[in-house]
């Protein structure tokens, strides 16, 4: 896979999944206006991410897949809690 | 190798420079010598190192193992739900048709209609302050259209609703006067719910509509159980709100689901800068900093149509978290505030600036206090003419003072302070109850249990029972405290 492509669906990738995993353990209606507009905005913003990442220079690129790694540990296991 | 020698032994250094910050600040967090924020900076730098270590390789390695999640996810239970479940009037259509075959309900019985508004202060305890005479009008116009005794001197015994009512409708109820020593961390279900049992055994059908803030579908005398949207999204789609209220209703609580998280925090921050609300740290203890304000409008207009529906011999009893801050909602139901609350004062605010600060949240509170009148209004004008609720009982009450105050520690209180912390609502409407403004001065269980307890006497012109404040003199226990009088039981109001 080209590197490039890769830094462009990485955050797309995390978005995606974050999304997916708190609509199911919700229950959240999908199809549903304000579903709809949320997980939009969310997969644009994380689309927005990757095009920077893909575009731009490496050190971007690794601020970006730095971020999405951080952003999974964060949620899968809370970082707040580890230093309090 | 492309790079000279002098920039690849840079790269290095400043490769291994970063690590060693890296560990440094994780370290220092981890033996708290440096906040948490720094340590989760430290975490952040090791994985910008290792990125970096890998960067050529990183992208498709994360791809991969992300796309390899994703399946795993899909694949498993649970599943994605497509489909709203039944919204609006078809709910409560739903509800009702539920309510009623739930059993054979007793038609001599009039209804009970318990409404509970968290932080719900009393007209004797308002500050007397611009906008302040309108809302005590209005509650004494609720006295004299709808025939309810409003009590102007009634106070709450503790500081949290997760306290004050498990004990109001458990151990107060009984007519003890030490109430259940409940941890505010351990906000749980109401389990001794003496007050429902007592109306199982008269014969009611109990319907109950809560927050997730407090459970008091723990006792097994509840028959019908609804949590209010804000809290459940499986019922959060409502037509009447428009869509921008909706999404950030939707995206807050897909945000909060992250909790406690960086995410999620940042999230919200985000979040309240486009939504153009501001960020505060008002919440709810034990939920998580959760609240229920912005569901109020649409959710009150959906109990009342299920309400104004119940047969004879239903005890319907519902919480709803408002007026409790944050203070989002204008007196006609608008959301318009900012997510901010007026507690501990003398924590946040020089004591030159406390009193201005208490006033200008009181004025955001009564602002939503009004919406809370307002939609009163609607639901007594609603009843007024229905056949069934010709006798029924119909009781509101708060569950403590506004909390607009300096803090919930004693030796942090003045007398002013005591009356924004536990002076609360009290008005009741039933058969043999004189309508009127009643000042008898009274703890919020003692006044309860006189009219919902059997056999309990009629409240005497003693003492009421003292308030249990935290001391720090008292290693932190809770102490008795008499409660100052305030409204129209002191002789200058």
């Amino acid at each position: 896979m080209r590197e490039r492509t890769a830094a462009l669906l990485t955050p797309v990738l995390t978005a995606a999944l974050l999304l997916f995993n708190v609509l199911a353990h919700l229950q959240i209606a999908v199809l549903n206006g304000a579903t709809l507009c949320v997980v939009g905005l969310v997969l644009l913003a994380s689309l927005g991410a990757g095009v920077l990442a893909a575009a731009g220079p490496s050190l971007l690129r690794v601020g970006v897949l730095a971020g999405c790694v951080v952003a999974l540990l964060d949620t899968a296991f809370p970082l707040r809690n580890l230093f309090e | 190798m492309h790079e000279r020698p002098r920039l690849a032994a840079l790269h290095t250094s400043l490769e291994n420079a970063t690590l060693f910050i890296a560990v440094l600040l994780t370290g220092a967090a981890h033996f708290q010598l440096l906040s948490a924020k720094w340590g989760v900076a430290g975490v952040s730098l090791m994985v910008i190192w290792a990125v970096w270590r890998v960067r050529h390789q990183a992208a498709s390695i994360l791809c991969v193992f992300l796309a390899v999640l994703l399946l795993g996810a899909v694949v498993t239970p649970p599943r994605l739900k497509l489909w709203d479940t039944p919204a609006g009037l078809d709910r409560i259509d739903a509800l009702v048709g539920r309510w009623e075959r739930s059993g054979t309900f007793e038609r001599d019985l009039p209804i009970v209609l318990h409404l509970v508004f968290d932080e719900l202060t009393s007209p004797g305890a308002i500050p007397d302050m611009r906008g302040s005479e309108e809302i005590r009008a209005n509650f004494y116009r609720l006295a004299r259209e709808n025939g309810f005794r409003v009590y102007d001197s009634v106070f709450a015994r503790d500081f949290y609703s997760a306290i004050s009512l498990p004990n109001v409708f458990g151990p107060e109820y009984l007519g003890l006067s030490e109430p259940d020593d409940i941890a505010v961390e351990e906000v749980a279900g109401v389990r001794d719910n003496e007050y429902f049992r007592e109306f199982e055994r008269r014969g009611y059908h109990t319907a109950v509509f809560q927050t997730a803030h407090v459970d008091f579908c723990a006792d097994a005398s509840v028959d019908l159980c609804e949590t209010f949207d804000s809290f459940d999204p499986d019922s959060s789609s409502d037509d009447t709100k428009d869509l921008r209220t909706r999404v950030i209703e939707r995206a807050h609580t897909m945000l909060r689901a992250y909790e406690p998280s960086h995410v999620s925090a940042l999230g919200a921050v985000v979040l309240s800068k486009l939504s153009m609300l501001k960020l505060g740290t008002a919440g709810v203890l034990g939920v998580a900093g959760r609240y229920d304000v912005q569901g109020f409008p649409g959710w009150f207009d959906r109990f009342s149509a299920f309400a104004a529906t119940v047969p004879r011999g239903s005890h319907i009893f519902a919480h709803f978290l408002v007026p409790h801050s944050p203070y989002l909602l204008t007196s006609d139901c608008r959301i318009d505030g900012r997510y901010d609350s007026g507690y501990y004062l003398a924590l946040r605010f020089e004591a030159g600036d406390r009193e201005a600060r208490r006033e200008a949240y009181y004025a955001e509170y009564l602002q939503q206090l009004g919406c809370v009148q307002t939609k009163l209004d609607q639901l007594l004008d609603a009843l007024s003419g229905l056949d069934q609720y010709r006798d029924a009982i119909i009781v509101i009450h708060g569950d403590h003072g506004s909390r607009i105050s300096n803090g919930n520690v004693l030796e942090d209180l003045d007398t002013r302070d005591l009356v924004d912390n536990y002076g609360t609502f009290f008005a009741v409407r039933g058969p043999g109850i004189d309508p009127g403004i009643d000042c008898t001065f009274v703890s919020l269980g003692e006044v309860f249990r006189e009219y919902f307890a059997p056999g309990s006497p009629a409240l005497t012109s003693g003492e009421p029972l003292p308030v249990l404040i935290t001391s720090r003199e008292a290693s932190d226990d809770k102490v008795e405290v008499p409660m100052p009088r305030f409204g129209c039981t002191t002789d200058d109001h």
